[in-house]
């Protein structure tokens, strides 16, 4: 469980800094082909905001197993650890499952047989949902890892 | 009614039991819908809203404004802004106090970020100020209560939010109006360190030899020119703020590797990931509240709230009095995206009808949500800065009540005098 955990968290990494690559490269070309080849560029609005969601669910499924994401924790710090990672993270793996999961799966189904076409990239905005299945499968994964990682940490 | 309690209960159930806010967000969002329509299709209706929320040209200039914070930040840019700001101050008697608050706005400013603010500029000034003999809490507290201003003073982050959840009130004349409020604020907190320095007999710097500022100048103003460069480019309608903000970026770049040539490219892997993970922090709560939000106008909340707040009063001071406590009581548990996206369309179509410009009272908002920031129990900004200066809450507590005295007074100067946020924006091309 925790090999498989590493291997996606790396592969991770190596996308999400890629996304941000890819999202500035694109929003300095919106500004050079407007001043310097006055033609502004017709796609890097729509490209650049499909970017910023994808990097921003792949990035939050990130924050999971890194445990970064901000919570309150005036009652959880009396709690003991084992307990509340464990609490915290079946809290979290039935949002991902039911929203992200189920709900996103369904969304992405919605939007694929309605045939919705991007205005300027003629995209299927479906494939373009499906970043939110995606994240909501990483995030149980994750959730799954840091639980057993808790449980087997109290056991030894 | 019933939906109303549930949300609430259930969103704090969530939040003492250590749930990350983003996902108690999420969570009571979609329990209140569940329980309205059918469980298949508020799954995915919530699943939608997540994903609409994000879909936003101008929510692209906080990644971009966060990379060009770290990347600055990597920079060395910290003690820069220090030494730039101790020319000005640094001869008055307790000169230290200023140079922190003035070293605060300026990095505030350019890295966008609070916290990094005060760890990054408190790192550096607070065991200067405890050489010097100055009490270690009140520089911790001066540290802590200054360091929320750069959010205030443009380009930042929250106003561009507000924006968002305003459904598009101009980020341009936003980030113009956040001038004038963000200098009082610093200015406040300077008046009571004055008193203060007086009372407890603080030393002040020697002045700096004139070669000695004419360095420390110089080394600053490239890191200056990227507020100059970024806010003239927006108010010149050259850039959007998007563009621009891509445009400090490299202008980031450039002066990290080529001038200051203290970050190198194998730094640059590390900061990117870094900004990849304070961007999906920001904008996962982002994607979180609006679905919130859209459930609650789903639930006709904000209209019940608003008819039960004009019915307190039809007087816009009043009102805007009671918006102010209540912020400033939620600003205190919740953290300051959820709650401008949150309480942007409960509050602002009451003061709009009464007469209140909405780019004043985003002012207000992000004003009174950054003293939250450095209240306890929750203020992320005051328990950095008591890590950075590891001095107990209950030490720092007397000085940091009489900097939130001067921050409340300012706030209700800017709350009560409409043209403080809104004369600079009336001089924007419309």
């Amino acid at each position: 469980m925790n090999k498989i955990n590493e291997v996606i968290k790396k592969g991770l990494i190596v996308i999400l800094i890629g996304l941000l690559c890819l999202l500035l490269i694109t929003v300095l070309w919106q500004v050079f082909s407007r001043f310097i080849l006055h033609s502004p560029s017709s796609f890097t609005d729509e490209f650049s905001r499909y970017l910023l969601i994808w990097l921003s669910f792949l990035g939050s499924a990130y924050l999971v197993t890194l445990q970064e994401h901000i919570a309150i924790t005036i009652l959880s710090d009396k709690l003991d650890r084992k307990h509340y990672v464990i609490l915290k993270y079946s809290v979290i793996l039935v949002f991902s499952v039911l929203v992200m999961i189920i709900g996103g799966f369904s969304l992405v189904k919605t939007m694929l047989e309605m045939n919705q076409l991007s205005s300027a990239l003629q995209l299927q905005v479906g494939w373009v949902y499906i970043v939110l299945p995606i994240s909501g499968i990483l995030i149980s994964i994750f959730s799954l890892n840091n639980i057993s990682q808790a449980w087997k940490g109290a056991k030894t | 009614m019933a939906e109303t309690l549930i949300l609430i209960l259930s969103f704090l159930i969530l939040l003492i039991l250590g749930v990350p806010i983003a996902f108690s967000i999420g969570i009571s969002a979609s329990i209140v819908l569940a329980m309205e329509i059918n469980n298949g299709i508020a799954l995915a209706t919530i699943a939608q809203r997540l994903i609409t929320g994000l879909d936003s040209f101008s929510l692209l200039a906080i990644p971009f404004f966060i990379l060009a914070g770290q990347i600055m930040n990597k920079g060395g840019i910290a003690n820069r802004l220090i030494d730039f700001a101790r020319i000005f101050v640094g001869i008055i008697p307790g000169g230290l106090l200023y140079v922190n608050i003035i070293a605060n706005m300026l990095f505030g400013a350019i890295s966008g970020s609070a916290v990094a603010a005060t760890s990054a500029i408190g790192g550096f000034m607070l065991p200067k100020m405890k050489k010097q003999g100055y009490p270690e809490d009140l520089s911790a507290a001066v540290n802590i209560a200054s360091s929320t201003i750069g959010l205030v003073i443009p380009p930042s982050n929250i106003l561009i939010i507000y924006s968002l959840a305003s459904g598009g009130v101009s980020i341009t004349a936003l980030f113009v109006a956040g001038y004038i409020p963000g200098i009082l604020m610093g200015l406040s907190l300077m008046i009571i360190g004055v008193i203060l320095a007086k009372k407890r007999g603080l030393p002040s710097f020697k002045a700096p030899s004139f070669s000695e500022a004419f360095s420390a100048f110089f080394s600053a103003v490239p890191s200056i020119l990227l507020l100059i460069i970024v806010m003239g480019g927006i108010i010149g309608g050259i850039f959007t703020p998007t563009e621009a903000s891509a445009i400090a970026v490299v202008h980031a770049l450039f002066l990290s590797m080529w001038i200051y040539k203290e970050v190198k490219i194998r730094d640059l892997g590390q900061i990117f990931l870094d900004t990849v993970k304070t961007t999906s922090l920001v904008l996962f709560l982002v994607s979180t509240s609006v679905a919130m939000s859209w459930v609650l106008s789903y639930e006709n909340i904000p209209q019940s709230l608003s008819d039960s707040l004009i019915s307190l009063s039809s007087n816009k001071y009043v009102i805007l009095l009671i918006i102010n406590l209540i912020l400033l009581l939620f600003g205190i548990f919740m953290d300051m995206t959820p709650a401008v996206l949150i309480f942007t369309p409960i509050f602002l179509p009451v003061v709009t009808n009464l007469g209140v410009d909405p780019i004043h009272f985003g002012i207000i908002m992000v004003m009174n949500l950054c003293i939250g920031l450095c209240t306890p129990p929750v203020g992320s900004v005051l328990f950095v800065g008591l890590s950075v200066s590891k001095v107990s809450l209950s030490k720092v507590m007397p000085s940091l009540i009489l900097l939130y005295i001067a921050l409340v007074v300012v706030l209700l100067l800017v709350t009560f005098i409409p043209e403080l946020s809104l004369w600079l924006p009336s001089f924007l091309p419309s």
